[in-house]
């Protein structure tokens, strides 16, 4: 990150409390128990935010009602080392004004294209600092492997079958293409 | 050591003591119980009863809190054992912890160990292969190790014993190098895995690819019926425990049946510290036990005594049984126990991918696999490097998502996993030679918190295992084109000896008592009354998964040793 970039997003943090919307403001802490990951309240708000982004509520509950933000915030407190961690924390303290650099808002006030498009911009190299490229990396591999293996989807849309039938080595692979309605 | 006096000793006495409840231990207890000896198990981890302490067992991905990753502290907290696949979450509990019992690596090496009833059998990967007399007349014809004292018609009897017992399923494949058995009905074989068969026929006469052989039950007998176990479901979650018994380990099968003999006596949390000799009788007459909690000693006695305790902890037990009579360790005139430990190169792995074939995929799990066995210097000396290798084998199929884009897109993509190609992989089982500077020894300056002292273990690969390694990429990758196989990729793991968990020898068995411990039946040269039959006794290694062949000795010599109880002889 440039020094400009850097300024800019020191007061983006530093302002962006007041002008938040109430449901993402709060001063305590998050609602997962951390022993590693520095994550006030209002950042984990954020976080529920961008998953919910990526996997949005559509007829089928989406990333934010399944809780897969604190997913996320459990794996990365318990099974990744402190490389991984600071680059998250400091990544998403990053992300909002990032966002308002790319939009000129807060990503909570994006309208869903926008914040798509704050997400997929963030896979490009150009203007994205290390950091946010390591939390958008860590955050979608984590919220992914949280949404799939969610209760939800593995009861509702994907049914997880642990006695799945006899083995069958010759399975006609056209018949998965059938099963569209899993 | 200061022996605290033993009320009741007669309490304290039984007709056999085994030490070890895993996979051997558990067939001594069978055998023993069966033939009427009142039987004391001495296992030094807690008590685990099947279907009762199998926590996990019944658990959906979900409900694990890292679905299945086991905590990055805890990983670091435990290096050697963090480099064991079969640590997950599910399974953590079945795991012996690097500090929970510590060992001197004077060489890296991974010692992986399961301390509790039912021991590693619970855990184990369940490749049952018989050997042949190309690897029972290995060390006699190629000039390593000592002759084994038995032969292949010697064992032949007792692995269809514990095949008819235990549940083994595979196909009558007619293979010099991999005699049949007692078989269930096989794994199947995938649409990949069968036209690497085909291949392999085609493209060399004495290359063979078969369904592997495994103690899953593809289907019960009564013999199975008989000790509650129902057929295995391919739910493929075995090293949980099973709810059906599907899988063979001592606690679904050799331990209850031991129990309903009414004849077992099992006591969890007993260290054993050493044997007990008596010069005058020229026999152990029992062992010394620290309890692992209270740390308090007792006795327990016995007229004969079976050693299971695993292989390497079997050598440090033995090598602690120190008297006036055996200064080096019980039985160990020689001074050879602890040598000539050896293992199974674990080293080169294969992987490709497969284009043809697009019309079939798979449905389900299964808790096979294909298995390639031994090809090379079978009949006769073609390389320059001694003995060879088997290759495990599977082709797999996965059905996984799009995971790219975002929001809507991205969702519907994870509704609709799609499948992807077929990939093929080989890992390559080397058999080992035993070397005396392979060894393990006793570090008498530490000791454990139990007063043993610290195991150091010295292994280490040789130039023989590096060749073989260069030879079976060599020729996996030969075999992986001639099928048509693409982007193939080899690698050599560069992992410790320990990590294949097919630790051998130590106490190996042999025709002279110059230069082995054991004599054909397992029993002692020096002290006739005890039997060492895991994986402690064994003079080479072969390339099979080792756990069937000390299954079918244990039940050998256990038979054995009743008869030569009933003539007096020990």
């Amino acid at each position: 990150m440039n020094r400009r970039a850097a300024i800019k997003t020191a007061l983006t943090i530093a302002t962006g409390f007041a002008i938040l919307p109430r449901h993402l403001r709060s001063a305590s802490g998050p609602s997962v128990r951390l022993t590693e990951l520095r994550i006030s309240a209002t950042e984990e708000a954020l976080l529920a935010e961008v998953v919910e982004t990526l996997i949005p509520a559509t007829d089928t509950p989406g990333a934010k009602e399944l809780k897969v933000h604190l997913f996320v915030l459990k794996m990365l407190d318990d099974c990744h080392g402190a490389v991984d961690q600071r680059a998250f924390e400091v990544g998403l303290r990053q992300l909002d004004g990032y966002a308002q650099g790319l939009m000129g808002k807060h990503f909570a006030d994006g309208d869903t294209a926008e914040r798509e498009n704050v997400l997929t911009s963030l896979e490009r190299k150009a203007g994205v600092s290390p950091e946010l490229r390591a939390f958008n990396r860590l955050m979608r591999s984590r919220a992914i492997e949280g949404y799939r293996e969610s209760e939800y989807v593995m009861t509702h849309l994907l049914p997880h079958r642990m006695i799945p039938a006899p083995y069958e080595g010759y399975y006609a692979a056209s018949n998965y293409e059938l099963q569209e309605v899993l | 050591m200061a022996t605290p006096a033993i009320n009741g000793k007669k309490q304290h006495t039984f007709d056999a003591i085994v030490i070890g409840s895993g996979i051997s231990g558990g067939w001594a207890a069978k055998e023993l119980t069966e033939k009427g000896l009142k039987t004391l198990v001495l296992e030094r981890g807690r008590d685990v009863k099947h279907l009762v302490d199998y926590p996990t067992m019944n658990k959906l991905p979900y409900e694990f809190e890292h679905r299945g990753d086991i905590p990055l502290k805890v990983r670091e907290a435990n290096p050697v054992l963090s480099r064991a696949n079969a640590w997950q979450e599910d399974s953590d509990h079945f795991f012996v912890k690097d500090a929970e019992h510590p060992y001197v690596q004077k060489k890296p090496f991974d010692w992986i160990r399961g301390y509790q009833v039912g021991g590693k059998s619970l855990l184990w990967a369940r490749q049952t292969q018989r050997w042949s007399n190309y690897d029972f007349e290995g060390p006699a014809r190629d000039g390593f190790a000592v002759d084994w004292p038995i032969r292949y018609d010697d064992l032949a009897p007792w692995y269809s014993h514990v095949e008819s017992f235990a549940g083994i399923s595979g196909n009558r494949d007619g293979l010099d190098a991999l005699p049949d058995g007692e078989f269930l009905p096989p794994n199947p074989l995938n649409a990949v895995e069968g036209h690497f068969q085909k291949m392999l026929a085609e493209n060399y006469g004495d290359r063979h690819l078969i369904a592997a052989r495994f103690a899953n039950l593809t289907k019960s007998t009564a013999t199975q019926l008989a000790q509650g176990r129902s057929p295995c479901l391919s739910r493929k979650l075995c090293r949980r425990g099973c709810p059906f018994g599907g899988y063979f380990s001592s606690n679904s099968s050799t331990l209850p049946w031991a129990e309903k003999t009414g004849n077992l006596t099992m006591r969890p949390d007993s260290v054993v510290h050493s044997l007990i000799y008596d010069e005058q009788k020229g026999k152990a007459t029992g062992v010394r036990v620290i309890d692992r909690l209270t740390k308090e000693t007792t006795e327990y006695f016995a007229a004969i005594i079976f050693v299971n305790a695993s292989t390497l902890n079997t050598s440090l037990l033995l090598l602690n049984s120190t008297s006036s009579r055996f200064p080096q360790g019980l039985g160990n005139d020689n001074g050879l126990m602890g040598k000539f430990v050896a293992f199974h190169n674990y080293n080169a792995k294969i992987k490709a991918s497969y284009e043809g074939m697009q019309e079939f995929a798979t449905f389900g799990q299964r808790p096979g696999s294909a298995y390639i066995p031994r090809f090379r210097n079978l009949y006769k000396q073609e390389t320059d490097f001694l003995r060879g290798y088997a290759t495990g084998f599977s082709a797999t199929r996965n059905l996984g998502p799009n995971t790219s884009g975002v929001g809507e897109t991205l969702k519907a993509n994870l509704a609709n996993p799609e499948l992807r190609s077929w990939n093929v992989s080989g890992h390559v089982m080397g058999e080992t030679l035993p070397k005396e500077t392979n060894l393990v020894s006793l570090d008498r300056s530490r000791t454990d918190e139990w007063g043993m002292p610290l195991l150091n273990v010295d292994v280490d690969y040789d130039e023989n295992d590096r060749k073989m390694e260069t030879d079976a990429l060599e020729q996996l990758t030969a075999m992986f084109t001639a099928a048509g196989f693409t982007n193939i990729k080899t690698e050599l793991m560069n992992q410790a000896p320990g990590l294949d968990i097919h630790e051998m020898g130590g106490v190996r068995m042999g025709h002279d008592p110059k230069t082995s411990l054991l004599n054909g039946w397992n029993q002692m040269h020096a002290v006739k009354n005890v039997f060492v039959t895991d994986g402690a006794c064994m003079t080479s290694t072969s390339t099979q998964n080792p756990s069937l062949t000390y299954m079918a000795l244990t039940a050998r010599a256990a038979n054995h040793a009743v008869e030569e109880m009933r003539k007096g002889n020990v």
